[in-house]
């Protein structure tokens, strides 16, 4: 299967979504995304920090330090509240896109 | 954005080292664990992070700063350009600057307020253009006006004997002003100490109170608050110190009261009753109404007002009321004004001018660092940005140091007038160099930083403005300056047409102490006697005006202006002046007229003038004589249209005396002014040297010229350093042509026209708007200087004067670059490069 590249703007609906069932680090979270999807959707490094910078930003995510299993400082990011409820936002948005390319797909 | 992400960006700016430091670590970690998992390379994660800095939203930050550390290292390893630059600008700044900050401590005090509805009253009417009103005629506006919220009457060029009672200390004479009250409170004028006049003060059974200005305040009182309260005697009369008055362009005078205690101080005043008194008149037009609908409601009222008193309201007569703020533009000190602000911003034009043909010259010399740059992937908005960060540090350095140098000016400027003024800067005048200093980087760093990083074929249009625009400038301030010093010259060598070195002029004042007519005659007459005992004086006789008084009544005919006098018999013979034709007037001679030459010459043409009428007057005066050309009312006019008519009764309580002496006219002054008082201890006369005048106005013109001059120099010189600097760029960049040029047997001279071929456009194009220019700021400063009324437009001595100096000036700046031209040595010339 070859690398699909993200439609855009679903990262951080993506990273959000992921973040929901607890705190991972940067690593993680890309690793999550490929084996959740099967290995079809790649995150590349350098979208996913800056994405995780922006939602810093935006008050979506709190980072924090801790110690890996190596003894090596990691940080890894918390969903806030306000992350929860821009989720929500963000899935609302996208079920709406998604039902209106559906029923385009259909009927046409 | 929310004000949580703004703290929380501010937050990331502060702490941008850990945080950099962090997310090293962090995309260390992932590095390491990618490769655990034997998952390809991570990629730069020096792009990374400066794209997570974006995010930030402080990377222009991080440009700017760059760009500034590298402006400032090309700054620093260039010391010859960035100097010259730095002085070059800061003098275009500096001169503005301090010309700003000069008109800025003119109008130091506050603005009155809701200045719209404060409107200046002057009496207007076909064939009426008077700029006082009367008091009687101020109230009855005042009265029966539904524009006008209030009136105001000002009346502040009173002379009065200042001293403090009860035990004296030494008298003096002061200026003393006299208004409404209403006029603090309309114009804002507060107290600065104690209190203000207010209505209380104009009540009859009142005490008399005045406020003394701060300026005087300072001078005379040492600024101690104590004496406020304290009582003082103006002309005698105690008057109480109830405040001081800030110091302001409407607060010149020494002393205020309020207007009604004129007559108090004063002695036999009649100006609150006199139909012919002059006071400045201003109004507060009431809410809605316009200045127009003011203006008809008192053309109604004036001809109510004419019905009452005919002889003292002129047909359809009308108070124009002009907003306080709104300029004439008609008028010569409105043209004088814009013509000296765009004398001084002429030399931030030619400092911009200059300093843009420096930098275009640069950038040829910097064009492979900027290709290089280009090459390797900048884009043309970066280096443009960068290269307008160097010119805007440049500009902002040599703001700051033209702030300084105005600050030393002003220093220098007010030693001579007013000691104790600051010179601080205020936000103001900070606000302004910083704009100033955009401006002038926009206009020098711009265009060439555009023209520099464009692809198109680099034509020299840039260049060509630049050069242009700054040798005119320069050639503008020198040939103005060449044609003031020839006009002074012959304003030297100009004679006024009578005795003005050994002339004095009494002006006792009595209409002010509200003498009649043959009181006042019987006054003049013991005057004159007692002065002809004056020893070394020689004639004496009595006019209405004084010569050189400011103060002249003038006839409009075809055009032209005509002053008159009326004289007594002796004034000629007083004056010093001649008759040409027909005869003097003799005792008792009633409507006849002596002209001057210039006046006969314009008014009958074909040299008939005795036994005419003047032609604005059927019914009046006949000429019985032909004076030679004496300029008695304006200094140094050599065409003077002057007629003179006899002197009566009526005119004898404004009139003056003048004392013809033998020797200094200043060792007289103090015996004339001693009888003068002896006659009538209650006058405070006014004794001047008629030369004063002329000196004064020498004085003036002579000033206005060192100024001109002044820029005129530092025009030049920042001229000589563009040039020298083109051309230096020019021989550097064309060395090989040069060089071949000399192999193929050019000659010294033909390889130095070859460096100024491509200036000789700009050149001329200069010359020629300079000249232009010139004239024209001519023509204006002409109408406002009297010494300049000589002034000839197309003066070959000026023309050749200017044209003179700028050749040496090029010649001298091409001097260098041209040696080093000719000495190229055409074999290692060719190899160059």
């Amino acid at each position: 299967m070859p690398k699909t590249e993200l439609v855009p703007g679903t990262l951080i609906l993506l990273v959000l979504r992921v973040l929901e069932s607890g705190p991972l680090h940067g690593y993680a979270i890309a690793q999550r995304i490929r084996q959740l999807s099967s290995d079809v959707l790649q995150v590349e490094e350098g979208s996913l920090y800056p994405a995780l910078q922006k939602m810093l930003m935006k008050g979506w995510v709190k980072s924090e330090w801790e110690l890996s299993d190596t003894k090596r400082r990691v940080r890894s990011y918390r969903l806030t509240a306000a992350g929860r409820r821009q989720l929500q936002a963000e899935l609302a948005g996208y079920d709406h896109v998604n039902r209106a390319i559906q029923s385009v797909l259909k009927l046409a | 954005m929310t004000m949580r992400e703004l703290a929380r960006r501010l937050w990331y700016l502060c702490n941008r080292g850990r945080l950099e430091r962090e997310m090293a670590d962090e995309m260390a970690w992932h590095r390491e664990q990618m490769r655990a998992d034997g998952r390809g390379d991570f990629g730069s994660d020096l792009r990374l992070r400066e794209e997570t800095r974006e995010i930030w939203g402080w990377a222009w930050l991080d440009r700017l700063r760059q760009d500034l550390a590298y402006g400032a290292r090309v700054l620093r390893n260039s010391p010859g350009f960035t100097l010259t630059a730095m002085v070059v600008l800061a003098l275009g700044i500096g001169v503005p600057l301090t010309a700003f900050r000069v008109v800025l401590s003119d109008l130091r005090g506050r603005p009155a307020p809701d200045p719209d509805t404060l409107v200046h009253l002057t009496r207007r009417g076909p064939g009426v253009h008077i700029t006082t009103v009367p008091y009687p005629q101020l109230a009855f506006y005042a009265a029966g006006a539904q524009s006008f919220r209030s009136v105001i009457g000002v009346s502040d060029r009173n002379v009065a004997i200042l001293g403090t009672a009860p035990a004296g200390g030494p008298s003096e004479q002061v200026h003393l002003a006299f208004a409404t009250v209403n006029y603090f409170m309309e114009f804002g004028i507060t107290a600065l100490r104690g209190r203000r006049l207010g209505p209380d003060d104009e009540r009859p059974d009142a005490e008399p109170a005045a406020m003394v200005g701060e300026l005087f305040w300072q001078r005379r009182f040492g600024g101690d608050p104590a004496v406020i309260g304290q009582w003082i005697r103006v002309n005698g009369k105690p008057v109480r110190l109830v405040g001081v008055i800030p110091v302001s362009a409407r607060t010149r005078a020494d002393l205020w009261m309020p207007l009604v205690r004129q007559p108090y101080v004063i002695e036999g005043s009649a100006l609150l009753t006199d139909w012919n008194s002059a006071l400045d008149g201003y109004a507060r037009l009431k809410p809605g109404v316009t200045p127009k609908a003011a203006e008809e409601e008192t053309r109604a009222l004036a001809a109510k007002l004419r019905e009452l008193r005919p002889h003292d309201v002129r047909q359809n007569e009308y108070l124009e009321a002009r907003p306080i703020l709104q300029f004439d533009d008609h008028s010569n000190e409105f043209r004088i004004a814009l013509t000296a602000a765009g004398l001084v911003m002429l030399m931030l034009v030619a400092a911009c001018a200059n300093l843009g043909t420096l930098v275009l010259a640069r950038g040829v010399t910097r064009e492979r660092e900027i290709r290089t740059r280009m090459a390797l992937g900048a884009g043309r908005a970066r280096i443009v940005r960068q290269l307008f960060t160097e010119s805007l540090l440049l500009a902002v350095l040599s703001g700051l140091c033209g702030l300084v140098l105005s600050s030393l000016a002003l220093k220098a400027i007010q030693l001579q007038h007013n000691p104790t003024g600051s010179i601080l800067p205020d936000w103001r005048v900070v606000g302004v160099t910083c704009g100033v200093a955009l401006l002038a980087a926009l206009i020098f760093g711009l265009p060439p930083a555009l023209r520099l990083t464009s692809h198109a074929n680099r034509g020299g249009r840039a260049r060509t403005i630049f050069l242009s625009a700054q040798i005119a400038a320069s050639f503008l301030l020198l040939f103005l300056s060449s044609l003031f010093v020839t006009s002074l010259q012959r304003f030297g060598a100009s004679d006024p047409g009578f005795d003005y070195r050994h002339l004095v002029s009494i002006a006792p004042g009595l209409k002010a102490h509200g003498y009649s007519g043959p009181a006042a005659q019987a006054y003049l007459d013991s005057l004159r006697a007692s002065a002809s005992a004056v020893p070394g004086v020689r004639a004496v006789s009595e006019a209405w005006l004084a010569p050189w008084g400011n103060i002249f009544t003038a006839t409009g005919w075809e055009g032209h202006r005509f002053a008159g006098n009326h004289v007594a018999p002796e004034f000629l013979d007083t004056m010093g002046m001649r008759l040409l034709k027909g005869r003097n007037f003799r005792p008792g001679d009633a409507d006849v007229a002596i002209v001057t030459e210039a006046a006969a010459r314009v008014l009958w043409p074909d040299g008939q003038a005795l036994g005419k009428k003047l032609p604005w007057d059927a019914h009046g005066p006949t000429v019985i004589g032909v004076a030679r050309n004496a300029s008695t009312t304006a200094v140094g006019d050599p065409k003077p249209l002057e007629y003179y008519l006899t002197q009566s009764t009526a005119d004898a309580p404004g009139s003056v005396v003048v004392v013809r002496v033998t020797g200094n006219p200043r060792e007289s002054v103090r015996l004339l002014q001693a009888a003068a008082i002896s006659l009538d201890k209650r006058l405070q006369p006014v004794v001047q040297v008629v030369s004063d005048a002329y000196d004064r106005e020498v004085e003036d013109a002579s000033r206005a010229l060192a100024v001109i001059a002044g820029l005129g120099v530092v025009a030049i010189l920042l001229s000589a350093i563009g040039l020298a600097g083109l051309a230096g760029y020019t021989v550097a960049q064309r060395t090989r042509e040069i060089g071949l040029r000399i192999a193929l047997g050019a000659r010294g001279g033909q390889v130095v026209g070859a460096i100024l071929a491509p200036l000789s456009r700009s050149m001329s194009i200069g010359l020629v708007c300079g000249a232009v220019g010139g004239s024209a700021a001519a023509v204006v400063l002409r109408s406002g200087i009297a010494a300049m009324a000589g002034l000839r437009l197309f003066d070959p001595l000026a023309y050749l004067m200017a044209g003179g100096f700028f050749a040496v000036v090029v010649a001298l700046a091409v001097l260098a670059p041209g040696r080093r031209a000719m000495r190229i040595d055409p074999s290692r010339a060719l190899q160059h490069e």
